[in-house]
């Protein structure tokens, strides 16, 4: 009964923790309707900053005892509210006119650079904080030990609920905020300054991150990788308790809390899955959350008219055939080490444009296409290990286990939209990837399978080389077929309007399930050719980080052309190779490079393109209303 | 029947409030505002007229600066509003209900006002809530209530009381009278004819002809993007060849 | 022209909706023949919308019957509604933007043949023949091949009827067809539904506000007010009733 109460005791006080970070991402959000990638990395960086100032504060003697250290974590929080603001200044504030996924891509940006910031100012070793004096010890609770400051971490939750509370509803400020969550424009009309209210919230929302953060030193390690499993973390809970409800992301982050608790009992290997379950479950009964209002969330048609789909003219056709035969060439031109690169980049341009075809053409945002590439990866490695089959049959296998991962995922995924499909397709990526990680008998747990090389006729560099070409030139050339085919046809014109869709008679829901089929099977083939590119397959494959570097590629060459995928793919790789060759801290440079593509052409690399010739052609363009982003 | 250029008025202005000379709007590729021209004076209350997808609520949207790409010259009280964001443009004094009135409907009609308020104007009493309940007696008796709750009618009228919290010198209003009971079609006209008796500026857009007939001075009428045609408002109201050929009514 | 009233297409009786307790549509009864325009008119809140909803599967209708040549449609999906043979057009035209205007005609083409799995012929060369002959039906074959987000709004209503027209409906519903176009664009717009109607031998259910659209081009006009039908009859007969003068046409002029 003691180990009992003293567990959910401990649920509580990580959901409070949980509950500081995640309100803060409903907040911003809900009024902003960006989705902030980098609101996990502001909760590292409050959590370190904190560290060092509980270190200076302990070498000093605790002067202040448990208060000095609630100032030190406040003041953290500070710091990195206004690191919050200025990160509106000077990048978000640029971007609310631009689709919703290019605000993404620049916090994305932001991650990698505070990631590597954090890593050349901290250093590579997980940190441990101190336990100021007066909250280190442990109360007697029915016989069990609870620590103190636990205690006061359950109390705090409801008390910063009460504050945020009272701040939304009994003050202008609060006022305006929550009436910008329901209509931004509006506000506009009435005189209020976005910008002002926007780099408010950005300000409030990064300070509780890095609260929330600052929060977790005395109780947990501190590492490079909380960034991104805390933002995921907290994105599960604001989609669970409803995007932009506060109150929600109380209940949901409690709920989490006492979730993991009692699961790390029951099912100690797959309490991230379980988090993940819920959330699927949530969603499926509670289109909009628990206490969430269907406004918001859409999809990512804010921006307007999607630019059309032209077919190659010659001149297309012409450089991508020489291009084509230049890379068919390649094993004559360039040594080992350039057809390495080569064969990656075919690998990645085939998952960049499987996941385009799913966000460019079908306007479907998955954030969890790394799921399609792992199945792929690991589906060849389990025929090759397990089953002994030969290369092409492991292959098949890949794609195989892909396209049954994406029926069942897809199955979801398409039953709603916007913010609520992509976290769908995270949930199941994260799934995947516990299950690879956990279920050791066979996928070899973190030690992943190793040893899974080409059959003998494609042994060779130049070999191998031929057939990824191959196989990733057929993938893409085949998905472009499809976006041109009744098929592609009937997926944009779902994505452009999609009661019309319904109106004709098109099945708007399965014909995107097949969509996901269709992407993620392409992600499979992919992944096995990755297998057998490097030998290996590793957890790591599923992660959040794969599908975000897919997200990045395709972002990147932009949504409004074909080719858009492939340019993305090679900048991006190009980029990443470059980088990691000149510096440790690539992760910063690559950051810095997306976040200024981002800003410079905000309709990806292809749209500049365009934008460039358009300009060449009628000698300006016109220049653009006031940015109001114009959501409601 | 005047022809097809905009006419002048043919009524003395007093004060040239808002000014807007060849305004072009553009959504994507296509041109949807073509050389828009038209003027409201202080103290008058001009109707923009046209149909449904006429361009009414287009013009609207440009002049405040949302939405559409544009190109052109807008004027209030003499200074230049094209480089003006929106919220700023409130803030110089041109008020704006929009069709859909757009109340937050998860305030309550207490905090919707105060969502419009805006800093007092010299010369003239601020707008109250007080004041406001005073003149929709409905609105006071639901203060602490959702908006979201009320009325069709209601929220309509909580719509112009917001926009009057923000103390407008010129205001524009963007089918007012859609899903009104008549009653209440009254009570708009009279609250439209005491701001102009308060100097105040208002711009009407309306599909309708009879709340622009009741207290308009002057009247445009814009047809695919374009002013069409421009008469004072009682000619228009007598002359029911140019009201059958632009409103079909 | 015709001798003698053939049988309708078209048969509605006791058809009822209910909005929590409000009756919008209450015991409605009318009918539509092929080769007939029926207009449907009445003021804000009679109920017409609610029956265009009703019959294009839009709502789940709580009483009545609604049969297409003896089928009933009520219950069904709008999209099985949509494959016996009802089109329907919006009061505020829409189409694909991306897509090219014969482009939005060729889908609808697939979609009424099932072949929109078609995984191999690009869509632009399906069907172009047949889509381009009903854009020229509705005069915009000069602009086959324009993206559609640049279209006109005159333009955009014609490549909806086309939309409609394409899957060789028998029975077309028009919610407001003529909303927000000019006099002009307006009477050239239905002259064309007309000779589409007697051509294709099509029965159109409209529902308009401009009364000079209505009175010059129903067959027939039945007027709702609360949802029930207080007059139904030729254009004469209806605007010379004086239950229709008081509820609707001496306010509404």
């Amino acid at each position: 009964m003691g180990f009992l109460l003293v567990q959910a005791l401990g649920g509580l006080a990580a959901g409070s923790v949980l509950f500081l970070v995640a309100s803060g991402l409903s907040l911003i959000f809900g009024v902003t309707r960006i989705v902030n990638f980098a609101h996990g990395s502001f909760t590292m960086l409050g959590a370190y900053l904190a560290w060092s100032l509980t270190e200076r504060l302990g070498q000093a003697g605790w002067p202040g005892g448990a208060a000095g250290f609630l100032l030190a974590a406040l003041a953290a929080a500070l710091v990195v509210g206004l690191l919050g603001a200025l990160m509106e200044r000077l990048l978000l504030r640029r971007l609310y006119r631009s689709p919703e996924l290019f605000p993404l891509l620049a916090t994305f940006g932001v991650v990698l650079v505070l990631q590597d910031a954090t890593l050349a100012l901290w250093g590579p070793e997980d940190l441990l904080g101190r336990r100021p004096p007066g909250l280190s010890g442990t109360v007697v609770l029915l016989g069990w030990p609870f620590p103190v400051y636990d205690l006061v971490l359950i109390a705090l939750g409801p008390l910063v609920l009460g504050l945020l509370w009272l701040l939304l509803h009994r003050s202008r400020w609060g006022t305006r905020v929550r009436a910008a969550t329901q209509d931004r424009e509006m506000t506009a009309i009435l005189g209020i300054d976005q910008n002002r209210l926007f780099c408010g919230v950005l300000m409030l929302g990064s300070a509780l991150a890095g609260l929330g953060g600052a929060l977790q030193v005395p109780r947990e390690a501190l590492t490079l990788h909380m960034g991104l499993s805390t933002v995921v973390e907290a994105f599960a809970v604001v989609v669970i308790g409803g995007m932009g409800s506060i109150p929600g992301a109380f209940l949901a982050a409690l709920l989490i809390g006492e979730l993991q608790a009692f699961g790390i009992l029951l099912f100690p290997h797959i309490t991230l899955v379980l988090v993940f379950l819920v959330m699927a479950a949530v969603l499926v009964i509670r289109p909009h959350g628990l206490l969430g209002r269907a406004t918001g969330a859409g999809r990512s048609g804010e921006g307007g008219v999607a630019e059309p789909l032209r077919p190659a003219g010659p001149v297309a056709t012409t450089l991508g055939l020489a291009l084509i035969a230049a890379l068919a060439t390649a094993p004559f031109w360039t040594g080992d080490y350039g057809l390495i690169v080569l064969t990656d980049l075919a690998i990645l341009a085939l998952f960049a444009a499987g996941l385009h075809f799913l966000i460019g053409v079908a306007g479907l945002i998955s954030f969890g296409h790394a799921a399609y590439f792992g199945l792929g990866a690991y589906g060849a490695a389990l025929a090759t290990h397990h089953l002994a089959l030969p290369m092409m049959p492991a292959l098949a296998a890949g794609m195989l286990a892909a396209a049954a991962g994406a029926t069942l995922f897809g199955w979801f995924c398409v039953r709603r939209s916007g913010v609520y499909l992509a976290m769908l397709s995270l949930a199941g990526a994260e799934i995947t990837g516990s299950a690879a990680m956990q279920w050791t008998d066979v996928t070899g747990g973190d030690n992943g399978i190793l040893g899974i090389w080409p059959d003998s006729w494609a042994a060779s560099r130049a070999g191998f080389y031929w057939l990824t070409l191959v196989l990733a030139t057929t993938g893409v050339l085949a998905l472009r077929r499809l976006a041109f085919a009744p098929f592609g046809t009937a997926l944009r014109a779902a994505r452009d309007s999609e009661r019309r869709a319904t109106s004709i008679g098109i099945p708007v829901r399965r014909l995107h399930w097949l969509c996901f089929i269709v992407a993620g099977t392409a992600a499979g083939l992919a992944g096995g050719l990755q297998t057998f590119a490097t030998g290996s397959v590793f957890p790591t494959v599923l992660g959040v980080t794969t599908s975000v570097d897919g997200l990045v590629m395709v972002l990147l060459g932009g949504l409004g052309s074909l080719a858009g995928p492939l340019v993305g793919a090679a900048a991006f790789q190009g980029l990443k190779g470059e980088i990691m060759r000149e510096t440790d801290l690539w992760q910063l440079w690559l950051g810095l490079t997306i976040i200024a593509l981002v800003l410079a052409c905000p309709r990806g690399l292809t749209g500049f393109a365009r934008d460039l010739t358009g300009w060449w052609r009628t000698g300006g363009w016109q220049t653009d209303g006031w940015p109001t982003g114009g959501g409601r | 029947m005047t022809g097809r250029s905009p006419a002048p008025a043919g009524l003395p202005a007093p004060e040239p409030a808002l000014e807007v000379e060849s305004l072009d709007a553009w959504y994507g590729g296509a041109r949807i505002l073509t050389g828009v021209t038209f003027h409201v004076a202080a103290g008058e209350v001009v109707a923009l007229l046209g149909r449904n997808g006429a361009g009414k609520t287009t013009t609207l949207r440009t002049v405040f600066g949302l939405g559409p790409r544009r190109r052109g010259r807008l004027r209030f009280f003499g200074r230049d509003l094209t480089a003006c964001p929106p919220h700023r443009i409130a803030h110089r004094g041109l008020g704006y209900v929009p069709e859909d009135r757009r109340l937050f409907a998860d305030l309550t009609v207490a905090e919707n006002l105060e969502m419009g308020r805006l800093p007092p104007r010299p010369d003239r009493p601020p707008w109250t809530p007080a004041r406001l309940f005073a003149l929709f007696p409905n609105l006071g008796a639901r203060a602490t209530g959702l908006a979201g709750r009320l009325s069709g009618g209601e929220q309509q009228m909580l719509a112009l009381a917001r926009a009057l919290m923000g103390n407008p010198l010129v205001l524009m209003l963007d089918e007012p009278s859609e899903g009104l009971a008549p009653r209440l079609v009254q009570t708009v006209a009279q609250i439209l004819r005491e701001l102009r008796s308060q100097g105040v500026g208002v711009l009407l857009a309306e599909q309708s002809l009879s709340l622009a007939e009741a207290v308009a001075d002057r009247a445009y009428i814009i047809e695919k993007g374009e002013i069409r045609h421009h008469a004072p408002m009682a000619t228009l109201s007598a002359d029911p060849a140019a009201r059958r050929t632009w409103l079909a009514v | 022209m015709m001798t003698g009233e053939p049988a309708p297409l078209l048969r509605v009786r006791g058809l009822v909706k209910a909005f929590g307790g409000l009756r919008a549509v209450a015991g409605v009864d009318f009918d539509a023949t092929a080769g007939r325009m029926v207009a449907l008119i009445g003021p804000n809140g009679a109920g017409k919308s609610t029956c265009f909803n009703l019959l294009g599967g839009q709502l789940r209708a709580d009483g009545g019957s609604a049969r297409l040549d003896g089928v009933e449609l009520l219950g069904q999906s709008p999209q099985q509604i949509w494959r016996r043979g009802v089109g329907r057009t919006f009061q505020i035209a829409a189409a694909f933007g991306s897509l090219s205007v014969v482009e939005n005609v060729q889908l609808v083409l697939l979609s009424a043949r099932r072949r929109l799995l078609g995984v191999w012929r690009p869509a632009a060369a399906c069907h172009r023949d047949q889509a381009m002959a009903v854009l020229a039906a509705v005069g915009l074959a000069d602009q086959a091949g324009r993206t559609c987000a640049t279209l006109s709004y005159g333009d955009l209503k014609r490549l909806e009827l086309a939309q409609a027209l394409a899957h060789r409906p028998r029975l077309l519903l028009m919610d407001e067809p003529t909303a927000g176009m000019a006099p002009a664009e307006r009477q050239a717009l239905m002259a064309l539904v007309r000779e589409l109607v007697t051509g294709l031998a099509l029965a159109v259910l409209f529902t308009e506000h401009d009364m000079d659209v209505v009175f010059g081009h129903a067959d027939r006009v039945v007027v709702l007010d609360h949802g029930q039908v207080i007059a139904d009859g030729t254009p004469a007969a209806v605007r010379a009733a004086p239950r229709v003068r008081a509820v609707y046409l001496g306010t509404a002029a």
